[in-house]
């Protein structure tokens, strides 16, 4: 263990001054509002209706959200918005940080991780707004190449079926270098000698990709899934600004379902923590995955 | 798999150079990809309005500043940039200042169940917005701080807070023990040791931190869409452009878009060499 290693020798001097006031503020800040969001939750509070006082209703606020068809509905547009993003950058990801690894210097790569990181600055509202410009069924540049091809324009963000998946497209397009970069450092840990004796033994390229790279490329694949997945379920701004969770509520999401039902339409904010809370359990459960597989605390 | 083994013959290195060709080029199409929606929207912000719907897209076209000025004589643009710049300047500041004295108190002596404060940190980090955005939204208008500016910043370090803790406690963990226990023998007070050794050495990471908060409070939409009304930041002021009506101002909503993004890229061009040793300490590798 290091934390032995880097105590005070000899001292037990704490410094509780330095300690105590941070964690005071955290704990103000994110946990007594989620205390309250329990509180919240568990009675039947509508901020439309400050004067009513709050009526305690157990669970019923979950039960409610869990057999309404739209907060259902929030809930399926969430993951399928999850699987169709992550499954898309973790793809593409892979392909891209193999070719990158590959084939080019290591000066060459140095460069390419800064322009990786680039677009991840750039503020989700701008990146949306950008998108929304380029789905434009009439000014936009990709319907422009749709017809050069030959083919029909399509109406990305306003066909039903469809326009879950192209918000989700701005996801892929924004957040897959975070993906390549994480496998990219997984590449480089890679001890050479191991490719070396496969290919001595006569492995082909793709062998030794299926058999050798990827396995020990495992554990980089789960910490980039984890944390895009954990970023992707919380996704307001692309959604808000591309299609406001229309048409109808084919894009509405667990975000945009509870700032609609909480705050923008009914003021029914118990309903709408109840959803955050059921999502807040889905996000520890996977954070709980994620600190397993990092084996937290324990350095080599 | 023993075979016998063999050297690349001529044939196989060619191959090798053609996939390697190939490689390259998928690489470039990905990041023209990946870069032509931001050139996109740079040149829209310098465009007519002619030159925006024209079809095919313009690529020669004469620059024009009228974007840019729209926003700011008809739209006051300046004022969602200095509350922006305020708020994150608050929010990052404070979360510095308090973040880094808890990390080095984690870093430099044994806590009571250190790895659960440990980890309690950083799990508030991945609590979802939307729980902790309800409640106060149900707080804040109870209280009537509703679209103030300072309880938005204070929200903020609800994000910045742990995000600082966790990257300041990586840093301290790499200065030696033994540069505090040679200040303290010489006489100098714990807190003196943090101020005067911990801190100063650990500026690369105080700028690390203070950019990536800046950036996620600059570019946050979600808090402070629920919890401004009239003080709008950047980014409401730029969701805003959505709701003007059919008539959407393209060349404008650019010009605001190339605005917000800017602060954002330059500073991450800064932190460049750090972000990238981020991510591969985000992978688990030191």
């Amino acid at each position: 263990m290091t934390d032995r290693r880097r105590r005070w020798s000899g001292r037990e001097e704490k410094p509780r001054l330095l300690l105590l006031p941070p964690l005071l503020a955290l704990l103000v800040v994110a946990l007594f509002p989620l205390g309250y969001a329990i509180y919240i939750a568990l009675h039947n509070i509508n901020v439309a209706t400050p004067h009513i006082e709050p009526v305690f209703v157990g669970l019923d606020n979950f039960r409610r959200v869990l057999t309404t068809a739209r907060s259902v509905n929030a809930f399926v547009n969430t993951f399928n918005y999850v699987l169709f993003a992550i499954a898309v950058q973790l793809v593409l990801g892979l392909l891209i940080a193999v070719l990158i690894h590959r084939s080019f210097s290591q000066r060459g790569q140095a460069w390419l991780a800064v322009l990786l990181i680039l677009p991840m600055a750039i503020p989700k509202v701008v990146a949306a707004l950008v998108w929304n410009v380029i789905y434009n069924p009439l000014v936009g540049p990709l319907n422009y190449l749709l017809s050069v091809v030959g083919l029909r324009p399509v109406a990305w963000l306003q066909q039903p079926g469809l326009a879950l998946y192209s918000v989700a497209m701005v996801d892929v397009w924004q957040w897959t270098p975070f993906v390549v970069l994480i496998l990219l450092a997984g590449l480089e840990a890679q001890p050479r000698e191991v490719h070396e004796a496969a290919e001595i033994d006569g492995a082909t390229g793709f062998q030794s990709f299926l058999f050798i790279t990827l396995p020990l490329l495992k554990p980089f694949v789960t910490v980039a899934v984890l944390f895009r997945s954990l970023e992707a379920m919380r996704t307001f701004d692309y959604i808000y600004v591309l299609t406001g969770g229309g048409p109808g509520i084919t894009t509405e999401t667990l975000d945009l379902y509870g700032y609609q039902i909480g705050v923008a339409e009914q003021g029914a904010i118990s309903i709408a923590t109840a959803a955050a809370l059921l999502l807040l359990l889905v996000t520890i459960i996977l954070s709980t995955i994620w600190v397993r597989q990092m084996k937290w605390g324990a350095e080599p | 798999m023993s075979r016998k083994r063999r050297a690349a013959p001529p044939a196989r290195r060619g191959r090798r150079a053609l996939g390697s060709l190939v490689a390259k080029l998928i690489v470039l199409g990905f990041f023209l990809v990946l870069y032509l929606p931001i050139a996109w929207m740079l040149t829209m912000a310098f465009k007519r309005r002619v030159d925006i719907t024209a079809m095919p897209p313009r690529i020669f076209f004469t620059p024009i500043l009228t974007n840019f000025e729209w926003l700011f004589v008809h739209q006051d643009m300046i004022w969602p940039i200095i509350r922006s710049v305020l708020v994150a300047l608050g929010s990052v500041g404070i979360a510095l200042a308090l973040g880094s004295m808890a990390a080095y108190a984690l870093s430099r002596a044994r806590w009571w169940r250190q790895q659960d404060i440990e980890f309690f940190i950083i799990s508030t980090r991945m609590l979802p917005p939307i729980a902790l955005i309800l409640p106060y939204y149900a707080i804040w208008i109870q209280f009537r701080l509703f679209d103030n500016l300072v309880a938005l910043a204070f929200v903020y370090l609800a994000i910045n807070l742990p995000l600082v803790i966790w990257l300041m406690l990586g840093y301290f963990r790499s200065i030696p023990v033994e540069i505090d226990e040679a200040a303290r023998v010489d006489g100098c007070s714990l807190i003196g040791s943090f101020w005067y050794i911990a801190l100063p050495v650990s500026k690369g990471g105080l700028t690390v931190a203070a950019i990536l908060g800046f950036i996620y409070t600059w570019g946050e939409l979600f808090f402070a869409y629920l919890l401004t009304a009239v003080n709008k930041t950047v980014p409401v002021a730029l969701a805003s452009f959505m709701v003007v009506g059919l008539d959407v101002r393209y060349g404008e909503m650019a010009a605001a878009g190339t605005l917000a993004a800017i602060p954002s890229l330059i500073l991450t061009i800064i932190a460049r060499n750090s972000l990238v040793s981020g991510f591969r300490s985000l992978a688990g590798l030191r």
